[in-house]
């Protein structure tokens, strides 16, 4: 019913691989190729087939190979292996690839004709297998292994149609947070943000070595190989422009300078002051524990944070720091002495024993991100102003986990606030958050996690995307991993990939993931019915001062001398 | 004692029942192949296994063996008279062993719509796509008739791909099967028979070739039927099982006796180094294991390539329906 089409009727023989095969199901939605003599069939190539139906129109089949198998045609016994080997049994060896369709081009699900020749789609076909081609505004996000660039669509990850990427996988190898980067990098650099780049803007969050606080320099140590990719994908060598960069202000230093460790230009020192922090609400993100949100504690850090929100009404909304009926008061220390000393907090909790729990946790905080919070700065002196630059790169990773918690807790509600308040999803924000796993557990409530689960909910419409990162998406809330419209792996511990979080991989992308290399990851989008395999170049910007070309002003140290 | 069977010695014959019993022996007397003489090799009273020797004097060994089957059988009238036919396909192909590996090499299919009685079909008929029958014609309406006009046919193919692979230099040509042909070839085709006729040896030549080792053949012998004589030999290629028949792994050889004597010894020394390697393993195939490797290769091969049985029997009927309603 369903003849073959003339060669030609594929696109010509050029890259003809092998034929439809016959001996299993040809299905519209996968098949199997038989690869010719001689040729090479591998996994993740993309091929395409074409069909005429009986009415003459001819049907393409697009999709990609995601099994490849070899066996000996016809033998019954594993020991015919050995005996063709020596030389005494003949055999003749059956090469197949199975393919998994991606698109059939117009879409009719009719089966594909056994013995239809199969190419390797190329330029415009490989744009078709991939949906490319309707792709209004394409992000690059890799290569093939045969070295094509491979995009997703924008829509999806600006708000559009959808936002968010989620990237798991294992510690080290899996590439995460460089991937995320390069995402960010494509999406400044490729010019698919049109007229939207100049007012799009990105916070990083670095929660790990000082990795993402060189970004603003070429890396001096990129190989030529790596050079040749961005070529092919269509980028530039560059490092990000327009970069802010804060640092945590130092513990234990009367004078603001950033808490860093090679890096000392350039970098902005952040903080709070005492009256924001009480006007602005922010006790309940230093209670972020896992535990703080089960105990009784939740109710009384509500009511501490009711009496400083009115503390901070009295008094000059220049001070920075607040009066404690007299008393000033200039450090988290000072508050944490004055509700005791006053009296005060036996009024608000009136349960000893959830005071002392209160007291405690209070102090532990005083002592782990005091410094966060001072009442001896102008107000909006040093506050982390993620609108100025394109890119923003917050440092938390000196910080205690309590102080990175309110940190990213604060950052994001406020985004999200001031978002609100402009009601628009333009500006864009992108936001690469490691370690989701922390601030959204799967199991608990922090007030942190709700911020992250709002943005993973409403950031869309609200022109938030978030790049979230972790080890396993399985430890992560799932509404953060369901909203996210591409999903990413790297290197993934076989186990981990038996979760249901990865249902969007194909069993055989699973098994992949166990394999993935550094600089490989495997990635799916809404609009594409196949996980693809994505490789991607080194990062073009520094990643640590070692990779900073020599004599580059933030490179040096300026108090070296002294 | 006596035990289950009594004092008579009962054995397995090795092959899968469907392929009946390895020795042919009970067929009328005159049928049988008679030895011409015993002692061109060695006198009679000398007989006694010869040992393989070490080298292989060949750099290539082909195989060539043929499979043939009725794909339907058609009752025909003709002037009030019934008679039979068939439709028949055969096919002839060969394995070459060199260097090391072995390979398929060329391989013939044909099909023959046979009529009994002397008839013929007016041309070639097509069922389908690659699938036509060219006419050909039996005496009788027998059955074994229509069978043996086809197997001439594969014979014949047979024949024409050995010696195609004779005429290399350094080959040895390996048919399954007595030598049909008088040979004619540059080089040698050594037939290869696996069933076990029934032979009128004498006794103590019988007990010689049963107890012959693996590897190990008996003196050679010449054959003569018609004008074709040969020179014969018998050969061990695998070891018997306990309970085995005593031929089991067996297997007679024969060389046209226009090789010369020598040839002819040289001939079977290097089959008895070079044949029981390439015994099957028992279970791994109907005939284990005096079908050799490449053999059963060459006939599963075959059977492959003719094409489904199933499809092409209902495409005749199709055929011969529809003419048949297009003929009312
Ligand atoms: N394109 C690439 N090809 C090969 N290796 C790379 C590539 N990009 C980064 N790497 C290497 O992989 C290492 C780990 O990368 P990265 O820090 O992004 O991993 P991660 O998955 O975020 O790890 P963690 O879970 O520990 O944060 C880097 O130190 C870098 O040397
Ligand atoms: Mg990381």
């Amino acid at each position: 019913m369903f003849e073959r089409a003339s060669p030609d009727g594929a696109g010509g023989t050029a890259g003809r691989v092998g034929v439809v095969l016959g001996s299993q199901d040809a299905t519209p939605l996968e098949f199997w190729v038989g690869a010719e003599e001689g040729q090479t069939v591998e996994l993740d190539d993309l091929v395409v087939c074409a069909a005429r139906a009986p009415d003459g129109e001819t049907v393409r089949f697009y999709g990609v190979v995601d099994v490849v198998r070899k066996r000996y045609e016809g033998a019954q016994f594993d020991g015919d292996a050995f005996r063709v080997e020596a030389g005494m049994l003949p055999a003749e060896v059956s090469y197949a690839a199975h393919v998994h369709v991606t698109r059939i081009d117009p879409e009719r699900f009719l089966p594909p004709h056994p013995g239809a020749p199969v190419r390797i789609a190329a330029g415009p076909d490989l744009e078709h297998a991939l949906y490319f081609d309707r792709m209004p505004a394409r992000l690059p996000i890799g290569l093939t292994r045969g070295g094509d660039p491979l995009y997703a669509n924008l829509e999806f990850l600006d708000g559009t149609r959808g936002a968010h990427a989620s990237i798991s996988g294992v510690s080290g190898v899996a590439t995460k947070t460089t991937y995320a980067m390069f995402l960010l990098y494509a999406l400044f650099h490729s010019g698919v943000l049109a007229a939207d780049a100049a007012n799009t803007r990105a916070v990083v969050i670095n929660v790990k070595g000082e990795d993402l606080l060189w970004l603003d320099h070429p890396n001096a140590k990129l190989s030529a190989t790596d050079r040749a990719l961005y070529e092919a994908i269509g980028l530039p060598v560059a490092p990000f422009q327009d970069v802010g960069i804060y640092a945590p202000a130092r513990p234990g230093s009367a004078a603001v300078v950033p808490h860093t460790g090679s890096r000392h230009v350039g970098v902005r020192p952040y903080l709070w002051t005492l009256r924001e922090f009480a006007r602005d609400r922010l006790l309940p993100f230093c209670f972020a524990e896992a535990d703080d949100a089960r105990s009784q504690i939740g109710y009384a850090v509500e009511r501490v944070t009711g009496y400083l929100a009115d503390l901070a009404q009295r008094g000059s909304a220049d001070d920075p720091g607040l009066d404690g009926g007299g008393r000033p008061l200039r450090t988290l220390d000072d508050v944490a002495q004055h509700l005791e000393q006053s009296g005060q907090l036996g009024e608000l909790i009136s349960s000893p024993p959830t005071r002392e729990a209160f007291l405690r946790r209070l102090h532990a905080a005083c002592a782990r991100m005091g410094h966060l919070v001072r009442g001896t700065e102008a107000p909006d002196r040093w506050a982390i102003r993620w609108d100025r630059h394109r890119v923003t790169v917050v440092d938390i990773h000196t910080l205690h986990s309590v102080g990175q918690m309110f940190v990213v807790g604060v950052l994001l509600k406020r985004m999200m606030a001031h978002k609100e308040q402009q009601g628009s999803a333009r500006p864009l924000v992108f936001v690469v958050l490691d370690e989701l796993n922390k601030y959204a557990p799967r199991e608990g409530w922090s007030p942190i996690k709700d911020v992250v689960l709002d943005i993973a909910e409403r950031g869309r419409s609200l022109g938030i995307s978030l790049f979230g990162a972790q080890q396993t998406a399985s430890e992560v809330a799932p509404r953060v991993q369901a909203n996210a419209a591409l999903k990413v792996v790297g290197r993934l511990d076989a186990a981990e990939a038996e979760h249901s979080e990865y249902g969007f991989l194909t069993p055989v992308a699973r098994r992949r993931a166990a394999f993935l290399q550094p600089g490989a990851m495997i990635v799916t989008q809404p609009e594409i019915p196949s996980p693809l395999l994505v490789r991607f170049p080194f990062p073009a910007w520094a990643t640590r001062v070692s990779e900073v070309p020599a004599g580059t002003a933030a490179g040096r140290d300026p108090f070296a001398r002294f | 004692m006596t035990g289950l069977f009594g004092p008579l010695q009962v054995t397995i014959e090795p092959w899968a029942a469907e392929y009946g019993p390895q020795w042919r022996g009970g067929a009328p007397p005159e049928e049988a192949e008679v030895p011409e003489a015993l002692d061109v090799e060695v006198p009679l009273a000398r007989w006694a296994p010869i040992a393989a020797g070490a080298a292989i004097p060949w750099s290539a060994v082909a195989f060539v063996d043929g499979v043939r089957r009725i794909d339907a059988f058609v009752a025909i009238s003709a002037d009030d008279r019934m008679t039979r036919g068939a439709f028949g396909t055969y096919a002839a192909g060969t394995v070459v062993l060199r260097g090391g590996a072995a390979t398929f090499g060329p391989a013939v299919i044909g099909r023959a719509a046979v009529c009994g009685d002397g008839l013929s079909l007016p041309g070639p008929v097509t069922v389908m796509r690659a699938v036509t029958y060219e006419p050909a014609s039996a005496p009788s309406a027998d059955p074994p008739a229509l069978v043996h006009s086809l197997e001439t046919r594969m014979r014949v193919a047979e024949e024409r791909l050995a010696r195609e692979l004779a005429d290399a230099p350094g080959a040895l040509v390996l048919a399954d099967g007595p030598l049909a042909f008088v040979e004619r070839s540059k080089g040698a085709t050594v037939g290869y028979v696996k069933s076990i006729e029934e032979w009128h040896l004498p006794a103590e030549a019988v007990r010689l070739v049963h107890s012959l080792p693996p590897g190990a053949r008996s003196p050679l012998a010449v054959l003569q039927s018609g004008r074709r004589i040969r020179y014969t030999w018998f050969l061990r290629v695998a070891p018997p099982w306990p309970g085995d028949a005593p031929f089991a792994g067996i297997v007679r050889l024969e060389v046209s006796q226009a090789v010369g004597l020598d040839a002819a010894r040289r001939l079977a020394d290097g089959c008895a180094v070079f044949l029981p390697r390439l015994a099957p393993p028992r279970g791994t195939d109907p005939r284990a294991p005096s079908n050799l490797l490449p053999i059963g290769a060459i006939e599963r091969h075959l059977r492959h390539r003719m094409g489904d049985p199933r499809l092409i029997h209902r495409g005749i009927q199709t055929l011969i329906v529809r003419e048949a309603v297009h003929r009312v």
